[in-house]
C-alpha cells in the first residue's frame, strides 16, 4: 500500500488527472535542449576519477540514449582515497588501483589522452594526440594540480623535489616512491611531512598520513621521527589527531604549527641536501621527506578561463560553471562552497550534474541537489574517525545542513565501527565510479 | 488482510519505537516522533484519502508516473545494489522485495551494526521507514555503510512507488509461475525489468498489500522480457 506516498499535494494531483485523463505522461515537460535534433545528445567529461567515473556510470545506467565519452590520461586509476593505509601496510596499491573496463561495460566510450584544451564557444576538446571531440555538454572533473612555485627550489613538475621530497597527494608512482623511501630509511631517521595551504583536497589527509606512517615507523623503526612543519594555524580534526599522535605514536609524532607569532609556511627546500626551512626559521634536515605543494584546479580549466584564480566558481544548483554555457565543473576543481575537496564531495556532485543533465537531454524528472560528504581517517589499525556533514544549495552557496564529527577518547568499538564503516564507503565508491567490485579489503 | 488504516499505523508505530530505542540525534528522533503523532491524528483523513485516490487514479495512472519517474531515479541505487535476488557478488542487499522486510535481514551480507540492531529491535522497511530513511541515510541511521546523500521528497515517493510497483509484480509473478507449474505447458514466465520501461507494463494500483496478487492484473502480462539487472562485469 501507498500509505506514505499520499499528501495533500498528491491528491491534488490525482483530481486533476482526473479531469486531463487525455494526458500523457511527460508532456507536460515541454523541453527544448540546446542541441541537434534528432542527434543523439554527447556529454563529453574530462577525468576518469571519483567524479567523473560516477558521473559516466549514472549517465550510461540511467539514460542510454545519452552517448557518454570520458578523455583519461591514464589507463588504470589509483586511488587517492585510502592510499595514506599503504604506507601502514593495511592496503597495497593494487587494490587501489581500477581500470575501467566496468565503464566501458555499461557503454562508456574511453578516450585514454590527455584534454589540453577546451573551445567553448565551438564545443569541442582538444587532446595531446592531436584529438578533437565535440560535445553537446561537458563535464570538467580534472583533480588538483600543485602550485610548484610555492615551495622555493623544489623545483618543476618531475624534477628532483618531486623525487627527492615526494608530495604523493595524486597517488600513483609518487605513493610508491615515497614508501620506498621510508623503506630504505635507517631507524632513527627524521621524516618531515609538510602539509599544504588551504584549500587542497582532502582536509585531513596529511594528518592521516602521519598516523599511518608512524604507525610504520612504530613497528618497524621505533627510535624514527615524525615532524610536521605546517603553515596553517589549525587543521581538520585537530584534536582527534592530536590525541591519536599522543596515544597511539608517543614519543614518534612531532607537530609545529604556525601561530601568530611562527609562520611554519617552507621558506625553502634543497632536495638535494634534504634541508627544509620554515620563514620562522626552523632547519630540518630530514632522512625522508613528503613535501605537499599548495594546489590549484586541473590545468586544463584555464584554457576556457574556467578558473576565477585557483578555482572554478559554479552555480550551486547544477554545479555549472559561472564563465561557461554548457560546462560544468566536478569535484576539486570546484569551488563547492562549504564542502570539502574530497572524492565523496566529487561523487555526490556528480550525481546532482547527472540528473541535471538527463533532466535536460532526455527530459527526466529533475530533483533538487542534494550533497553529502563525510571523511573518515585512520588513526591506527581498525581505528578510524569521521567528520561529515549534509550540503544543500541555498542562496546561490552550497551550505553544510547537518555536521558530525567524532568524539575525542571514544572507546575501540566506536573506532571500529567507523573503521568499517570507512571500508563500506570505499567499496561504494569504487562500485559507482568504477562498476568494480572491491573484495571486502 | 490488514486494513490500510492498521498497516499505516504500525508502519509509524515501528519507526517510532525504533526512534526511541536507538541511539540516534535527537533531531532526528524529534523529528520521527513528532512527524508520528502528526500522522497518527491525520489516519482518518488519510484513510479517507486512499478510498478516493484509488477511485479516481485508477484509470489515469498517477502513481503509475510516480513508479516510471522512480524507475529512473532508481538508476542511483543500481549503481550498488540490484533487483535480482539471486545475483551474486553484490555490494548492497538486493531490492526486490524490500517493502515489508525486517532491516538487516539477508543472510551473507556485512551490516553494519546499527542496521543489524535496527532489525532485531523491530524495523522492517515500510514505505513509511524507507521514506525517513532515504531522505538522509546516514543522519537516520549514523554508522550505516551505505554512504549516500540521500533523496528529495519528490524523488523518495517515486523510488518507493517504483520498488512497490516492482515488488508486487514480483510476487504476481511469483505466484503465477506457482499456479503455471502446475500446467507445464504454459509460455515464458517474465520478470518485470529495472530495463525495461514501465510504460510496457501494467499500471501500479493503490491497494495496501503488496504481496498479494493482484485480481486485477492476474490476467495481463507483461511484454517486457526477461533481463537480469547486469552485474555479469562485477565479477
Amino acid at each position: 500500500m501507498t500509505k506514505r506516498l499520499f499528501s495533500r499535494r498528491d491528491f491534488a494531483k490525482l483530481i486533476s488527472a482526473a479531469g486531463a485523463a487525455t494526458l500523457s505522461p511527460g508532456s507536460s515537460r515541454a523541453q527544448a535542449p540546446n542541441i541537434n535534433r534528432g542527434a543523439r545528445p554527447h556529454v563529453v567529461i574530462i577525468g576518469g576519477g571519483a567524479g567523473g567515473g560516477t558521473l559516466a556510470h549514472l549517465l550510461r545506467r540511467g539514460t542510454p540514449e545519452i552517448d557518454v565519452t570520458l578523455i583519461e590520461a591514464q589507463k588504470q586509476y589509483t586511488s587517492c582515497f585510502f592510499s595514506n593505509l599503504y604506507f601502514s601496510g593495511f592496503r597495497t596499491l593494487e587494490s587501489l588501483t581500477h581500470d575501467y573496463g566496468g565503464l566501458e561495460s555499461v557503454g562508456t566510450k574511453m578516450i585514454y589522452d590527455r584534454a589540453t584544451a577546451i573551445d567553448a564557444s565551438k564545443k569541442f576538446v582538444s587532446t595531446q594526440s592531436g584529438g578533437r571531440i565535440s560535445y553537446d555538454r561537458l563535464v570538467v572533473s580534472p583533480g588538483i594540480d600543485f602550485k610548484y612555485e610555492s615551495i622555493p627550489g623544489y623545483g618543476e613538475a618531475g624534477g628532483l623535489g618531486e623525487q627527492a621530497m615526494p608530495h604523493a597527494y595524486k597517488a600513483g608512482a609518487q605513493t610508491k616512491l615515497l614508501m620506498d623511501q621510508l623503506v630504505a630509511m635507517r631507524d632513527g631517521g627524521v621524516v618531515v611531512l609538510a602539509p599544504p595551504q588551504n584549500p587542497y583536497r582532502c582536509p585531513p589527509g596529511p594528518y592521516e598520513r602521519a598516523c599511518m606512517i608512524a604507525n610504520y615507523l612504530k613497528d618497524n623503526k621505533p627510535k624514527s621521527k615524525l615532524i610536521i612543519v605546517d603553515p596553517k594555524r589549525n587543521f581538520s580534526k585537530q584534536q582527534l589527531f592530536m590525541q591519536a599522535f599522543a596515544n597511539y605514536y608517543p614519543g614518534i609524532v612531532e607537530v609545529h604549527l604556525s601561530t601568530e607569532i611562527d609562520d611554519q609556511s617552507i621558506k625553502r627546500v634543497d632536495p638535494k641536501t634534504m634541508e627544509i626551512e620554515t620563514v620562522a626559521g626552523k632547519k630540518i634536515k630530514a632522512d625522508v621527506a613528503n613535501i605537499i605543494p599548495a594546489q590549484r584546479a586541473g590545468t586544463i580549466v584555464r584554457s576556457a578561463m574556467l578558473n576565477e584564480g585557483d578555482w572554478c566558481p559554479i552555480n550551486a544548483e547544477t554545479f555549472g560553471s559561472t564563465k561557461a554555457s554548457d560546462i560544468f565543473i566536478v569535484g576539486d576543481a570546484s569551488i563547492a562552497g562549504e564542502m570539502p575537496k574530497s572524492a565523496f564531495s566529487a561523487n555526490s556532485q556528480a550525481k546532482a550534474v547527472s540528473n541535471f543533465l538527463e533532466a535536460e537531454l532526455a527530459d527526466k524528472p529533475r530533483y533538487p541537489a542534494r550533497y553529502r560528504n563525510t571523511c573518515w581517517s585512520m588513526l591506527g589499525p581498525e581505528a578510524s574517525v569521521k567528520i561529515g556533514a549534509s550540503y544543500a544549495a541555498k542562496d546561490g552557496k552550497v551550505v553544510a545542513v547537518n555536521t558530525f564529527v567524532s568524539k575525542t577518547d571514544e572507546d575501540d568499538r566506536t573506532r571500529e565501527k567507523s573503521f568499517k564503516e570507512s571500508r563500506g564507503w570505499y567499496a561504494g565508491i569504487v562500485a559507482e565510479a568504477f562498476n568494480r567490485r572491491v573484495q571486502n579489503i | 488482510m490488514q486494513s490500510g488504516t492498521r498497516c499505516f499505523v504500525m508502519a509509524h508505530e515501528k519507526i517510532a519505537e525504533r526512534s526511541q530505542s536507538l541511539s540516534v540525534p535527537d533531531g532526528v528522533r524529534l523529528h520521527c516522533v513528532m512527524r508520528g503523532a502528526l500522522r497518527r491524528a491525520r489516519v482518518l483523513l488519510v484513510a479517507a484519502w486512499v478510498v478516493f485516490a484509488v477511485i479516481l487514479a485508477a484509470p489515469t495512472g498517477s502513481l503509475a508516473q510516480d513508479a516510471r519517474n522512480g524507475q529512473h531515479a532508481f538508476k542511483k541505487c543500481l549503481l550498488c545494489h540490484v533487483l535480482d535476488p539471486a545475483g551474486k557478488d553484490l555490494l548492497a542487499p538486493p531490492l526486490n522485495n524490500i517493502i515489508g522486510r525486517p532491516a538487516g535481514a539477508i543472510r551473507g551480507f556485512e551490516y553494519s551494526e546499527i542496521m543489524k540492531t535496527a532489525g532485531s529491535k523491530g524495523l522492517v522497511w515500510t514505505p513509511d521507514a524507507l521514506f525517513y530513511f532515504l531522505d538522509r541515510p546516514e543522519e537516520f541511521m549514523p554508522g550505516t555503510y551505505m554512504a549516500f546523500p540521500g533523496l528529495e521528497e519528490q524523488e523518495r515517493r517515486d523510488v518507493i512507488a517504483y520498488l512497490e510497483f516492482y515488488s508486487r509484480e514480483t510476487a504476481r509473478l511469483e505466484a503465477q509461475k506457482a499456479a503455471s507449474s502446475a500446467a507445464p505447458s504454459k509460455a515464458t514466465q517474465k520478470q518485470p525489468s529495472a530495463q525495461q520501461p514501465l510504460a510496457q507494463q501494467p499500471q501500479p494500483q493503490k491497494q495496501q498489500a503488496p504481496v498479494r496478487p493482484s485480481t486485477s492484473q492476474a490476467g495481463r502480462t507483461t511484454t517486457a522480457p526477461i533481463q537480469q539487472p547486469n552485474n555479469t562485469n562485477n565479477r
